[in-house]
């Protein structure tokens, strides 16, 4: 939208002017075309009321631009970014481990070691997926991303994120933990139930950590499935209710 | 990537950091992340549309990498006292006491409010960005932004006692 073209304005049957509250922000954030500027500047200047409303946030932006902290001293990273900046090829993703967006989980699955990986893919049938217990259908069903509960048999589920598929239905990654043993499994609606479509374990207590990689990745299962971004919370809660 | 690409975000490692902080809410994390960024940043340098701001794109950038690691975080609570992490409150000496009471409180009133609208917060009243840009950057509709951001400061003001 270019900046003027929200309107969010109306008369009411006196003529008065009406402001709604998204136009008294867009003038306090310069996001309004000079002309329409003008002219809700020249309304609140009579009406003490749109002056009260407009100080809040005027206010409130001038108060948080003052996190706006100065840097001190050169970043750590500026180095690694010149020496980028003067390779004399064209940059490639420099060799790296191939987890390396999965730092957080390599660190709490530290020193786990992957025995066995999984194992492809389930296929579509009807007959309920092998491994979706009560506990973890009711999660699928209802619990939100990044929440974790505990299971029946003791182990524990952390709900990582929900995805749409390319076919519009939900699917869902989560991990469990049971008995040093976490399971990763993304799995997709099906008429009424769930269908597993990928999963794959770790055995903690191994002295090295293998990522689950290549053919047999989470990656590659969403890869698969067509899966963009993760959805919002607010995407998730929807997709949850229907 | 050329020389004046690398300078353009190394100017930019402070708000990059700022950000971080503002996701992660905890320094350790905010590191990684921001490394994370330049590294892909780094790497898909070919891909970025001279004609665009720069700012916007790595904004987008960080927010994806962020959310490919709360999808791998298990138990790592997100309730962090925002007392505990020194980084999120400022520490230079340049403002006065009183100013900087208010920043605290300001920073705290902010901790209380929902992710979504501290998220967006940040982008527009600490980072400078546009409506537009943060529409991008967050992959949300331009009303959205409106909507979402109207209700975050008002919410703020009231917390901060702002009539």
């Amino acid at each position: 939208m270019t900046p003027g073209a929200y309107s969010g304005q109306d008369r009411d049957k006196d003529g008065a002017m009406q402001i709604d509250d998204e136009t008294l922000m867009a003038l306090a954030d310069g996001e309004l075309d000079p002309a329409r500027a003008d002219e809700i500047r020249r309304a609140v200047a009579g009406d003490p009321d749109l002056q009260a409303r407009l100080h809040r946030f005027e206010e409130t932006r001038r108060l948080l631009g003052g996190l706006r902290k100065d840097a001190t001293g050169e970043d750590p990273l500026a180095a690694m970014i010149r020496a980028a900046a003067a390779a004399p090829h064209p940059v490639q993703e420099a060799p790296r481990p191939a987890n390396l967006n999965r730092r957080p989980w390599l660190a709490a699955a530290a020193s786990a070691a992957v025995v066995a990986l999984g194992l492809g893919w389930w296929q579509w049938t009807d007959a309920p997926a092998p491994g979706i217990g009560a506990a973890e259908l009711a999660a699928l069903e209802s619990l939100s991303s990044g929440q974790v509960q505990p299971l029946e048999d003791g182990g524990e589920l952390a709900m990582i994120a929900s995805f749409r598929a390319s076919d519009g239905r939900l699917c869902r990654e989560y991990e469990t933990a049971r008995d040093e043993v976490l399971r990763i499994v993304l799995a997709c609606r099906e008429g009424d139930g769930w269908q597993e479509r990928f999963a794959a374990t770790a055995q903690q207590g191994g002295a090295d950590y293998r990522p689950a990689s290549g053919e047999g990745s989470i990656d590659a299962a969403l890869v698969a499935i067509g899966a963009a971004d993760p959805l919002t919370p607010e995407e998730e809660a929807v997709m949850l209710r229907e | 990537m050329d020389a004046g690409f690398g300078e353009a975000m190394i100017a930019l490692l402070p708000n990059l950091r700022r950000y971080a902080l503002s996701l992660t809410r905890r320094g350790d994390q905010a590191d990684d992340l921001v490394q994370q960024t330049v590294e892909r940043a780094i790497a898909n340098a070919a891909s970025f549309d001279r004609a665009q701001r720069l700012e916007p794109w790595l904004f987008r950038i960080m927010r994806n990498a962020f959310i490919d690691q709360t999808r791998r975080q298990r138990r790592e609570g997100t309730k962090i006292d925002i007392h505990e992490i020194p980084e999120a409150l400022p520490t230079d000496p340049g403002p006065g006491l009183e100013a900087r009471l208010m920043l605290q409180s300001v920073e705290a009133a902010m901790a209380e409010l929902p992710p979504d609208q501290r998220e967006i917060l940040h982008l527009v009243c600490v980072e400078e960005m546009s409506y537009a840009e943060t529409a991008r950057i967050l992959d949300i509709p331009m009303g959205t932004v409106m909507s979402r951001l109207s209700r975050a400061r008002l919410a703020l003001s009231e917390r901060l006692g702002i009539r």
